[in-house]
C-alpha cells in the first residue's frame, strides 16, 4: 500500500511534467522523494533474513 | 551543446530508463523474480530519474532538471548501495538472480552512478541553457 502511494505520486509527477506546470511536477517529485526516504528508513530498521 | 542535441540525449535517457524498468518487470513476471522492498525502492529511483528528462523535453533544458536527476540518482544509489553492502560478506550468495555476474542491485548502483556522471556531463554544455536568439551575422559595416 505504501509503495503504491509512492508509485502513484511519481506517475502523477510524470504526467504533470509532460502535460502541465513544471512547478507542480517539482512539488510532486519532492513529495515522492520524501516518501521514498521515509520508506527506506522504515525498512532499514527491519530484521533481514541474511543468508549467513 | 545545442538544444537539439540535449533534447535528443534526454529522449535517449528516457528510453534507457524505460528499458531498465521493462527488464525488471520481465524478470519479475516471466521468470518469477519477486522484488524485495529495497528492489521496489530502486524502481522508484529509476522512475524518479525520468522526471528530469521529461521536463527537459516539454519545457526545454534547464540546470534544475539535471539537478532533479542527480537527486533521484543519489537516493537510488544510496538504496542500491545499502542492498549491495547487505550481501557483500564472503560466501553470501546474494539476493535473486545474477546478470553477467552481478546481481540486479549492483547493476542498479552502476546505473545510478552513470546517471549522476551523465547529468554532470550535460551540465557542462552550457549553450543549451541560453535562450534561443536569432544571431546577427557580422557584416562589413
Amino acid at each position: 500500500m505504501d509503495f503504491l502511494v509512492v508509485f502513484l505520486v511519481l506517475a502523477a509527477s510524470l504526467w504533470v511534467a509532460w502535460t502541465g506546470v513544471a512547478r507542480i511536477a517539482l512539488l510532486l517529485f519532492a513529495s515522492a522523494m520524501v516518501l521514498t526516504v521515509a520508506l527506506y528508513l522504515h525498512h532499514a530498521t527491519e530484521t533481514l533474513p541474511l543468508s549467513l | 551543446m545545442s538544444i537539439r542535441l540535449a533534447t535528443k540525449l534526454n529522449a535517449l535517457a528516457l528510453y534507457a530508463i524505460a528499458a531498465v524498468l521493462v527488464a525488471a518487470f520481465y524478470f519479475q513476471i516471466a521468470l518469477g523474480e519477486l522484488p524485495c522492498p529495497l528492489c521496489l525502492l530502486q524502481r522508484v529511483g529509476f522512475a524518479a530519474l525520468a522526471i528530469g528528462p521529461v521536463l527537459t523535453l516539454r519545457h526545454g533544458p534547464r540546470p534544475a532538471h539535471y539537478g532533479l536527476v542527480i537527486i533521484a540518482a543519489l537516493i537510488g544509489a544510496g538504496i542500491a548501495g545499502r542492498q549491495t553492502l547487505l550481501h557483500i560478506a564472503p560466501g553470501d550468495p546474494g539476493y535473486g538472480l545474477a546478470l553477467l555476474g552481478y546481481h540486479f542491485y549492483t547493476w542498479a548502483f552502476v546505473c545510478f552512478a552513470v546517471a549522476i556522471a551523465a547529468s554532470a556531463a550535460m551540465l557542462v554544455g552550457e549553450a543549451q541553457f541560453e535562450p534561443p536568439t536569432t544571431a546577427v551575422e557580422p557584416g562589413l559595416f
